[in-house]
């Protein structure tokens, strides 16, 4: 379906402006443009980075690109539109240098020259093929249509991996594969027909949402490196809504606690120190070499009426995957209580160096804090600073990193406050963090200001995910559900 | 010419003129709430994207059109009259493809109107979309354009018109097969073939019974619901055109008490559709929300002074409308009240139950959870088409919030419209301009009646938030007259009696409104007042579910 529409679209690009710059002006003034792509790092291989002149109509922007290394790609039309080809050939070719982009733009006849800005390539390749993700209109209590989609980072090429097309009703949150291979993945099914998916060994198999051994769904995943476990939280979710106008929900949970689920067995591992009554234990996930779980703790405040003072730490326990036991202490390594504030979704780089975790006020949820930074965890040094760089004044939230640990994508409701975008940055070898660009689209402005959806949940993956997506609606339909059991 | 030649000379355009004219006073007099709750579920656009995003699917092209005609609905009578010549070209084609092997006679000319009157009953069913009936006249179109293309044309026509106008499709497969009286029985397997391939390799993500039989004929996906009424027009039409195949038998169709039966038919089925299809407490909600949209409050009350129906919705209808006049106060309980949901319901999820109670959100000052409720309203339209009606509110949130950059995303989709463009301009006009917002007379006292502080929302605490909507800003009189009703609704008589001289002074009342008078007199009289009707609503709540322990 999505293929003939994309053919007709592309049918009805072709009229554009062809207008070369004459008598060309020069102003000492950046282009205004959206997305702002001035200064950012990008991979090679990316999408082409098309942007738009924004502010006053234009009738024609003419767009040269030119490598440091070598190569050049050009543009002449409504927007900065460069060839797919060309434009791969230039990023491989300046891997490690710069791309400088001359802007001029024609209105009512005459031709302004703006001052050039760059791009600068990453020597790091980002290793992954693409991006899942979830797109959901930013509804409270309702959702509509909505799926888990996947993108091509190459191209702009997206196509779904489960649309609630397949099975109206349905909800479908959190795709979350192993080290961003979508060999083992797992995701969760809201709504009547409710269920956990768990793909690996090329099948897929649908958990019971609930068990009444953990007083509720699984929520939070992340899978041990080894493919033998996924951690799970279980949380007692609900959420509330302000009444002022700059807030708009606030989303807290009344328990959670934290498990193992061993997929071969279908057993939960439980701990106590994971599930203790006088903290919530949330957003587990596993160190790259698997012998250590991280997760989010806080002390219980009673709900609602002291949800500010709901403050997570980030803690460890050490975890033994030859028998999927639980060491005896936890520790706590990051102490944002401490600093007034709350630390939630620690991500570990897959390389082990650092940990990346959301800063926000208070909670367990930033997504809906518009103070809410990213900030990196150097696990060698034990420091911990925001990612100034690639933080904004708005929401920012919800990261992963690539397989080479080298770049990161995370949502930012930075471009109107309320719709979350995907960003992707790259962080050094000595830990320097890039200014982040926004997701490449063939005609950004047109599409993402009649995009209706929020993105939530990015996460990498090194090939495209199989999935059929029939078949998963017909089972998500018919309710055979797969029971877990404590170990 | 006689009166009755020239009847028998024009009576086929004499029919499609009483059709026009019925048709038209049906929708435009009889059910104009139907037009509005249409239209108030969906927002064409006058964008490439928007046809290529119909078109994309089967059946798109009757889709997109009838998404076309429907924003027209916007001013009843011209959705009427679109709806009218609709209906008169189905009837017309019907008439033509039925009678295309025999003479025009009386029977058949009344029997023509029956699909027609059938359509009509079906779309009683408020789920059913115009795609339907659109559907049905390309194909009965196609039917007839098309009889002289040979039977070998069908190998591209079928895959096409399947694809503009959908299953109905099969309905010109056995239009051709039963007009022609040829066994060419390999289109109806041709038809499913291309159904099958269509399903394989185009519309990867609909489940096989949607692409089977229709994927945009009916709001809710069939694979949720699956109406059987949909199969009655062109069964019905199949059997008139077998009928009209029939040459033996058209001297007896010719005869006069022949005719009489097919009038009585006709006007049986026309009885039962009504009866049967438009349900008389479904109608008068789609009334009330329609009136409520329009804020046409006293024709609410009118309304309900004549016949209410019991449910949540019209007690949020018509409190709305009593407080808008100013009236909540006198009149709360002459109305019937649905306990404590009366003003306000909780959160449903569906695309029409809470519209009264997001209207009186906005009109309360409570904007964000107008904006939530109308998010919700229009994500719950089940066919995931926006609401022109629910993105206009949405837009207008915003800008009373300030967040003019989201409010400027949804004024742009606005503008590709044709009904709501001019508004969306104005409204655009006005961002980043707080002295404009603030000049404007609904906008500029919204904010100044909406919250100061924050507060979380708590459905089961609305007197609260009520009251502290008051607290912050005494000019909110709307807010007054609600809490003080909440209080009654939650027969808090505690409250409701410390309150009730303040909100007198507040409201410049020169004497107790008398709803109060009423329920003063009910509590004094520990609820034995004789013709309280205060007294008869805590009666109903002691009876069904005990009454609020703050009593």
């Amino acid at each position: 379906m999505k293929k003939i529409y994309v053919y007709m679209m592309a049918a009805m690009m072709l009229a554009s402006c062809t207008e070369k710059p004459e008598n060309v002006t020069k102003v000492d003034k950046l282009p205004a443009i959206f997305p702002d792509y001035s200064g950012v790092t990008i991979p090679d291989g990316i999408a082409p980075m098309n942007f738009n002149v924004t502010g006053d109509d234009c009738d024609c922007v003419d767009v040269t690109v030119k490598g440091s290394k070598g190569g050049e790609v050009h543009s002449n039309g409504d927007y900065a539109k460069f060839d797919l080809d060309d434009w791969h050939s230039l990023t491989r070719q300046n891997k490690g240098g710069t791309l400088t982009f001359t802007v001029c733009v024609e209105k009512d006849g005459k031709w302004t020259q703006y001052k050039d800005f760059t791009m600068t390539v990453s020597p790091y390749a980002i290793g992954d093929w693409g991006l899942t993700y979830r797109r959901i209109a930013p509804g409270y209590e309702v959702y509509g249509h909505m799926g888990i989609y996947q993108r091509d980072l190459s191209t702009f090429d997206e196509t779904p991996i489960f649309d609630n097309l397949a099975a109206p009703g349905a909800c479908v949150n959190c795709h979350t594969p192993n080290r961003t291979n979508p060999d083992q993945y797992t995701f969760h099914v809201r709504g009547e027909h409710g269920a956990t998916v768990v793909h690996r060994d090329g099948k897929e198999e649908l958990l019971k949402a609930k068990n009444d051994s953990i007083h509720g769904s699984m929520v939070y995943p992340y899978w041990h490196p080894s493919g033998k476990y996924c951690a799970y939280s279980t949380n007692n979710t609900h959420q509330s809504f302000h009444s002022v106008r700059s807030e708009r929900i606030e989303v807290f949970d009344q328990s959670s606690d934290v498990f193992v689920y061993e997929p071969s067995t279908h057993q939960l591992i439980l701990d106590s120190l994971l599930m203790t009554k006088d903290h919530y234990e949330t957003y587990p996930a596993f160190s790259p070499d698997g012998r250590t779980l991280y997760f989010c703790s806080s002390t219980a405040e009673p709900i609602p009426s002291n949800y500010k003072d709901i403050k997570y730490n980030i803690c460890e326990i050490a975890f033994n995957p030859d028998n999927g036991s639980f060491g005896t202490r936890v520790d706590t390594i990051f102490n944002a209580r401490k600093m007034g504030k709350s630390a939630t979704h620690p991500r570990p780089s897959y390389d082990g160096r650092y940990l990346m975790f959301t800063m926000s006020d208070y909670g367990c949820f930033p997504i809906w804090h518009k103070e809410a930074d990213n900030w990196l965890l150097d696990l060698r040094t034990g420091k911990a600073q925001p990612m100034t760089a690639a933080n904004s004044d708005n929401t920012d939230s919800w990261h992963n990193w690539s397989a080479n640990s080298h770049w990161f994508v995370f949502t930012s409701r930075r471009c109107d406050g309320l719709y979350t975008r995907l960003y992707l940055a790259s962080v050094d070898d000595k830990g320097n963090v890039s200014k982040p660009f926004l997701l490449p689209q063939e005609n950004p402005l047109d599409y993402y200001d009649k995009l209706l959806d929020s993105y939530n949940t990015p996460d990498f993956t090194t090939k495209p995910v199989k999935l059929d997506e029939r078949e998963m609606g017909r089972q998500i339909n018919s309710d055979n559900r797969t029971a877990t059991k404590v170990r | 010419m006689t009166i009755k030649s020239f009847i028998n000379r024009y009576s086929s355009l004499l029919m499609a003129l009483a059709v026009l004219v019925a048709l038209f006073l049906f929708w435009f007099v009889g059910y104009p709430q139907a037009l509005n709750y249409q239209e108030e579920n969906q927002l064409f656009l006058f964008s490439t994207d928007y046809f290529f995003s119909r078109f994309a699917v089967a059946g798109g092209l009757a889709d997109w059109i009838s998404e076309f005609i429907v924003q027209f609905y916007h001013l009843p009578w011209l959705g009427a009259l679109a709806l009218a010549f609709l209906g008169v070209a189905v009837q017309r084609l019907t008439l033509a493809v039925v009678s295309h092997h025999a003479s025009e006679t009386w029977t058949l000319l009344i029997l023509s109107l029956l699909p027609v009157v059938l359509l009509t009953g079906v779309m009683g069913n408020e789920n059913v979309l115009l795609s339907y009936e659109v559907a049905l006249a390309m194909v009965l179109a196609a039917t007839l354009g098309l009889r002289r293309i040979s039977w070998w044309g069908d190998i591209v026509i079928v895959p096409l018109l399947y694809w503009l106008a959908g299953p109905m499709t099969v309905l010109y497969v056995l239009l051709r097969i039963v007009g022609d009286w040829r066994k060419e029985w390999w289109t109806i397997l041709w038809l499913l073939a291309v159904e099958l391939m269509a399903y394989a390799f185009i519309l990867d993500e609909y489940p096989l019974k949607e692409v089977l039989l229709g994927i945009n004929y009916y709001r809710i996906p069939l694979v949720l619901d699956t109406p059987g009424t949909l199969w009655i027009v062109p069964v019905v039409v199949v059997l008139l055109a077998l009928l009209g195949r029939q040459n033996n038998l058209m001297g007896w169709l010719d005869r006069a008490w022949v005719a009489a039966c097919a009038c009585l038919i006709v006007a049986v089925a026309a009885v039962i559709c009504i009866e049967c299809w438009y349900p008389k407490d479904r109608y008068e909600l789609l009334m009330q929300d329609w009136l409520v949209r329009e804020g046409h409050w006293q024709d609410v009350i009118d309304r309900a002074e004549k016949y209410q129906v019991r449910t949540t919705y019209s007690s949020n209808a018509v409190n709305l409308a009593l407080a808008m006049t100013g009236q909540l106060a006198d009149r709360q309980f002459e109305f019937y009240q649905d306990g404590p949901s009366a003003l306000i319901m909780p959160s449903v999820r569906d695309n029409f139950s809470n519209l009264p109670s997001a209207e009186a959100f906005y009109h309360l000052g409570m904007i964000n959870s107008a904006k939530r409720y109308m998010y919700d309203i229009q994500e719950s339209i089940l066919n995931g088409r926006k609401s022109g009606r629910c993105m206009k509110r949405i837009a207008e949130c915003f800008i009373l919030n300030g967040q003019y950059k989201v409010a400027k995303k949804y004024l742009d989709v606005l503008k590709q419209s044709l009904f709501y463009r001019s508004w969306a301009e104005e409204a655009e006009q006005c961002l980043y301009d707080e002295v404009k917002i603030n000049a404007n007379p609904e906008w500029g006292y919204l904010r100044r009646v909406r919250y100061k502080k924050n507060y979380m929302y708590d459905y089961g605490q609305m007197d609260k938030l009520l009251g502290l909507l008051v607290v912050n800003n005494n000019d909110n009189k709307m807010a007054m007259d609600y809490y003080m009703a909440q209080l009654l609704l939650n027969v808090n008589i505690r409250d409701f009696m410390n309150y009730v001289g303040w909100v007198m002074q507040q409201r410049g009342y020169v004497q107790l409104p008398a709803g109060y008078q009423d329920a003063v007199r009910c509590i004094q009289s520990h609820g034995t007042a004789p013709g309280s009707v205060y007294a008869g609503y805590v009666k109903t709540r002691v009876m069904s579910n005990g009454v609020n322990d703050k009593q």
